[in-house]
C-alpha cells in the first residue's frame, strides 16, 4: 500500500510540476508588474507563446486584469515591441527584441529552463522607478 | 484465550507483520532507488567530463563565435540537453556560446541568471567542478558547471544541462524494477493473508472442539490443554446446581437446558473474556479465574452465587430461582495438575452439597491429611484397574451357596487397595461416580455368569445422590432382565439424613426387583426404625455381635433379631463367620444365611466359577 502510494505521489508530483513553471512564471510578472505600476487592479497585456499559460493564474488574483489589448493595460509582456504604443511599460519576452528597442521597460524570458530578468536602466531613472536592492542585479 | 481475543491478536500481529514488511520494502526502494540516482549521476558527470574535453578543444579553437556555437551543437544529444560557455564580466553572467538550437540559442553577451545561485558561489568559491540534480528544472535534470581558469581565477564557466529525458531513462528502468518488487510484496502479503486465514481456521476448528455445544462454555477437553504452570495467580471454582434433577424431573429437560445456559449468561456478567468457563459435566462447571488476586476472587464468586440466588430464571411457563453450590482452590498451582487441583476443590463442593447446598467451601491444604496416595487410587480408577471379588454366603437351610457378596478391590503398581483404604476420599469427589458405575457393570458381569444373587454394598447417603440414583437407574435399563439378583447394601455407618427421601428411591428400585439389604444391623448408627423406611430384604448382623456368638449376650441379641427380621419378612445373614461352632450356633439360632472364612474367603470370578459352579454351588 505504502509503495502504491509512493507511486502515485511521484505520478502527482509529475502532473503538479507541468504546471508549476507556468505558475513560477506568473508570480514572476506578478512581482514586476508590482514594482512598475503603484496601483490596483493592474491591467496586464500578454502576448507571448512563453507566458500565455501563465493567464489563468493572474486572473485568479484580484490584483491583476488581464486585458486584451495592449492599449487597455498598464503593462504588456509581449514577444515584439507593439507599433504605435506610446507610454505603455513594455516587457519584452525576447533577448534580441529587447535589444532592439530600448523604449522597453525590460526584458522577461524563459530560456534553458530559467528565467531571465533585465530591467532597462534608462527607463527606471526616466520614469523615477524605485528598484529594491534585492533586484539590483537585473538592472542593466 | 477465546476465538475473540484470538482473532484480536491474530488481526494485530497480522497488522504488525504487514507494517514492517511495507516499512522494510520502502525504506529498501528508496535506498535503492537514491543508489540508482547516485549512480547514474555519477555516469552522467563521467560523460560531461569527456564533454568537457571536446568544449575546450572547440572554444580554444580559433573558428568564430557562430562556427563554435555550431560545433557545440554537434555535441547536444538525447541526454545532452544545453552546452553553453558564460563568462563573468563587472559581476555579472553572461553567455560566451551556446550550442543550443537556433531557436533557443543565447545571443553573445546575453545576461544570464543562475536559478540555484548557491550551486555557482560554491564554484567561485571552490574552483573546481561541481554539479547539482534538480528534478524539478524545466527539462533540466543534472546541471554541470566546469570552470576554466586562468591565472587561478575563474575566466569562463562550462555548463552542461543534462536532461530530464536521461533522467528518465533510467526512472523506467527503476519502475520496471518498482513494479518487480511490487508485485513481490503482494504475492508475500498474499502468503499472509492466506497463512493467517488457514491458521485462523485451523484455530477456530481446534476451539470449536472445546466448546460444549449447549452453554458455548468450554468443554472439560480444553483442561488438557491448560498447563500447571500457567496457574500461578489464578483460581479453581467448581460449581453444581443445587436440585437440578428436581428442575429436570419437574420441569422437563428443555428447562434444564434454559436454566444451564441462563446459568452460564449470569457467570460470564462476572469474569472476564480471558477466564475459563468449563461445563465439567451435566450441571458442573469449573471456572478458571486467571491473574487474580485470592481475596478478590472469593469476592468475585460471592457475587456470582449472589447473582445466580438473585436472577430469576424464564423458563417459559414461569421463573424460578436456582442456587449452586461450590468448592474453590485458591492455589491450584500447588498441585500436580489442574484436574488434580479440581478434585480438590470438588471434595469441597461435595461437603457444600452436604451441609446443606446453596454455599461454597474453599480448599485448605492444612486440612488435607490424607494417608495414602489419592492419586494413584484415581489414576487406576480412570484406568480401569478396579475388580470385585466375590465372597460365598451360604443358605443354612439348604447347605448351598446361593449368594455371594461383591468386594470391590483396586489395584495399582502390584498393590492392592481395599474400600477401606480409599472409599471414604473419594466419596468425596466426582471419581466416586466413575467407581460406582464401573462396580456396579463388574457386579452384573459376575451376576449375567453365575445367575446367582449379588449384593454390594453403598453408603445410606448414596440413596439420597441423585447421580447414584442416575447411575443405578441406567444400569437397570442396560442390565433389566437380571435386575432380581441384585442386592444393594446399605451401610449404616453413618446417621442416615433425608430417611424419607432415602425411602422413596428405595422404593423406586424395589419396583426394578432389586432386592434391599441393610448391612452392619445392630451396631454404631442402627435405628430400629430404619426397618420401616427401607423395608429391606435381608438383615446383615454386624460382626461385632457375630464376633462374639459364643457368648450368651451375643446369641441373645443374634436370636432378637432374627425374630425382628421375621417380622419385617426379611432374611438374616450373619457375616465373620469363622469357625464350625460359630456356624453350629448361628443354625441353632435360626439364622438364615451364613458368610464367613469358615465358608470362604473372597475369591475373583474365576476361582468362584471353578469351584461352585461345578458343584453346584454347595458349601
Amino acid at each position: 500500500m505504502r509503495v502504491l502510494r509512493y507511486l502515485l505521489i511521484l505520478i502527482i508530483a509529475t502532473i503538479i510540476y507541468a504546471g508549476d513553471v507556468n505558475k513560477i512564471k506568473a508570480e514572476i510578472i506578478e512581482n514586476i508588474s508590482m514594482l512598475y505600476i503603484k496601483k490596483h487592479p493592474i491591467y496586464i497585456f500578454i502576448k507571448s507563446n512563453y507566458f500565455n499559460k501563465t493567464k489563468k493564474y493572474l486572473q485568479k488574483n484580484y490584483y491583476f486584469y488581464i486585458v486584451n489589448n495592449c492599449n487597455k493595460a498598464d503593462i504588456c509582456f509581449v514577444d515584439s515591441y507593439p507599433k504605435n504604443i506610446k507610454g505603455k511599460i513594455i516587457f519584452l519576452t525576447s533577448y534580441l527584441s529587447y535589444l532592439k528597442n530600448k523604449n522597453a521597460a525590460g526584458a522577461f524570458f524563459w530560456q534553458k529552463g530559467r528565467p531571465t530578468i533585465i530591467f532597462n536602466k534608462q527607463f527606471i531613472i526616466n520614469h523615477h522607478i524605485k528598484i529594491p536592492k534585492e533586484y539590483e542585479d537585473f538592472v542593466e | 484465550m477465546n476465538l475473540k481475543a484470538y482473532l484480536k491478536k491474530t488481526i494485530l500481529n497480522f497488522f504488525i507483520i504487514i507494517t514492517i514488511i511495507f516499512a522494510l520494502i520502502f525504506i529498501l526502494l528508496k535506498t535503492f532507488e537514491n543508489e540508482f540516482y547516485k549512480r547514474i549521476a555519477d555516469i552522467e558527470i563521467a560523460h560531461a567530463f569527456n564533454l568537457v574535453y571536446k568544449i575546450r578543444q572547440i572554444i580554444d579553437s580559433k573558428e568564430t563565435e557562430k562556427e563554435k556555437n555550431r560545433l557545440l551543437n554537434y555535441l547536444i544529444s538525447n541526454d545532452v540537453k544545453y552546452i553553453y560557455v558564460i563568462k563573468k564580466y563587472k559581476n555579472k553572467l553572461r553567455y560566451i556560446y551556446d550550442g543550443s538550437p537556433l531557436s533557443q540559442r543565447a545571443i553573445y553577451f546575453q545576461p544570464f541568471e543562475p536559478v540555484n545561485k548557491k550551486l555557482w558561489q560554491k564554484l567561485f568559491i571552490s574552483k573546481s567542478p561541481v554539479f547539482e540534480t534538480n528534478k524539478k528544472a524545466n527539462g533540466i535534470w543534472l546541471t554541470f558547471l566546469y570552470p576554466i581558469l586562468k591565472q587561478n581565477k575563474i575566466d569562463k564557466i562550462i555548463v552542461i544541462d543534462i536532461s530530464l529525458e536521461a533522467y528518465n531513462k533510467f526512472k523506467n528502468l527503476l519502475h520496471l524494477f518498482n513494479k518487480l518488487f511490487l508485485i513481490i510484496s503482494i504475492i508475500v502479503f498474499s502468503i499472509i493473508i492466506l497463512m493467517n486465514f488457514f491458521m485462523f481456521r485451523l484455530y477456530k476448528e481446534q476451539f470449536e472442539s472445546f466448546i460444549d455445544p449447549l452453554t458455548k462454555t468450554f468443554n472439560r477437553k480444553i483442561l488438557e490443554t491448560i498447563e500447571k504452570d500457567n496457574l500461578q495467580n489464578d483460581i479453581v471454582a467448581i460449581f453444581d446446581i443445587d436440585n437440578f434433577k428436581k428442575i429436570n424431573d419437574t420441569y422437563g429437560h428443555n428447562a434444564g437446558d434454559i436454566v444451564l445456559k441462563q446459568l452460564v449468561n449470569i457467570i460470564k456478567k462476572h469474569i472476564r473474556d480471558y477466564d475459563y468457563l468449563i461445563r465439567y459435566g451435566g450441571e458442573e462447571f469449573v471456572l478458571l479465574l486467571k491473574r487474580l488476586n485470592k481475596k478478590y476472587a472469593v469476592k468475585k464468586i460471592e457475587q456470582i452465587f449472589e447473582a445466580v440466588r438473585k436472577t430469576p430464571i424464564d423458563i417459559g411457563q414461569q421463573k424460578i430461582n436456582i442456587t449452586i453450590s461450590g468448592g474453590i482452590h485458591l492455589e491450584p498451582y500447588k498441585e500436580k495438575n489442574l484436574l488434580e487441583a479440581i478434585k480438590k476443590a470438588d471434595q469441597e463442593l461435595y461437603l457444600a452439597k452436604k451441609n446443606g447446598k446453596n454455599r461454597f467451601y474453599i480448599y485448605s491444604e492444612s486440612i488435607d491429611n490424607k494417608i495414602f496416595n489419592l492419586n494413584d487410587i484415581i489414576e487406576s480408577i480412570e484406568k480401569g484397574n478396579v475388580t470385585i471379588y466375590l465372597q460365598p454366603i451360604l443358605n443354612v437351610k439348604t447347605n448351598k451357596i446361593e449368594k455371594f457378596e461383591a468386594l470391590a478391590r483396586i489395584y495399582n503398581n502390584n498393590k492392592i487397595y481395599l474400600p477401606c483404604n480409599f472409599i471414604n476420599e473419594i466419596k468425596k469427589t466426582n471419581i466416586y461416580r466413575d467407581f460406582t458405575s464401573i462396580i456396579l457393570d463388574l457386579v452384573f458381569n459376575c451376576i449375567t455368569h453365575l445367575q446367582k444373587e449379588i449384593s454390594i454394598n453403598f453408603f445410606a447417603e448414596d440413596f439420597n445422590d441423585e447421580k447414584f440414583i442416575n447411575i443405578i437407574e441406567e444400569k437397570a435399563q442396560k442390565y433389566n432382565n437380571v435386575l432380581n439378583y441384585l442386592t444393594l447394601e446399605i451401610l449404616e455407618n453413618e446417621k442416615i439424613e433425608n430417611i424419607n427421601e432415602l425411602s422413596e428411591h428405595l422404593k423406586k428400585l424395589r419396583e426394578k426387583k432389586i432386592k434391599i439389604s441393610i448391612d452392619d444391623f445392630g451396631s454404631d448408627y442402627s435405628n430400629l426404625n430404619y426397618l420401616i423406611y427401607i423395608k429391606p430384604d435381608y438383615i446383615k448382623i454386624d460382626s461385632s455381635i457375630v464376633k462374639f456368638v459364643k457368648n450368651e449376650e451375643s446369641q441373645k441379641i443374634i436370636k432378637s433379631i432374627v425374630l425382628l427380621a421375621k417380622e419385617f419378612n426379611a432374611k438374616t445373614i450373619a457375616e465373620f463367620v469363622e469357625d464350625k461352632e460359630s456356624l453350629e450356633i448361628l443354625k441353632t439360632l435360626k439364622v438364615d444365611y451364613i458368610q464367613g472364612y469358615y465358608i470362604s474367603k473372597p475369591l475373583p470370578l474365576d476361582k468362584i466359577k471353578e469351584i461352585y459352579l461345578n458343584n453346584s454351588i454347595s458349601a
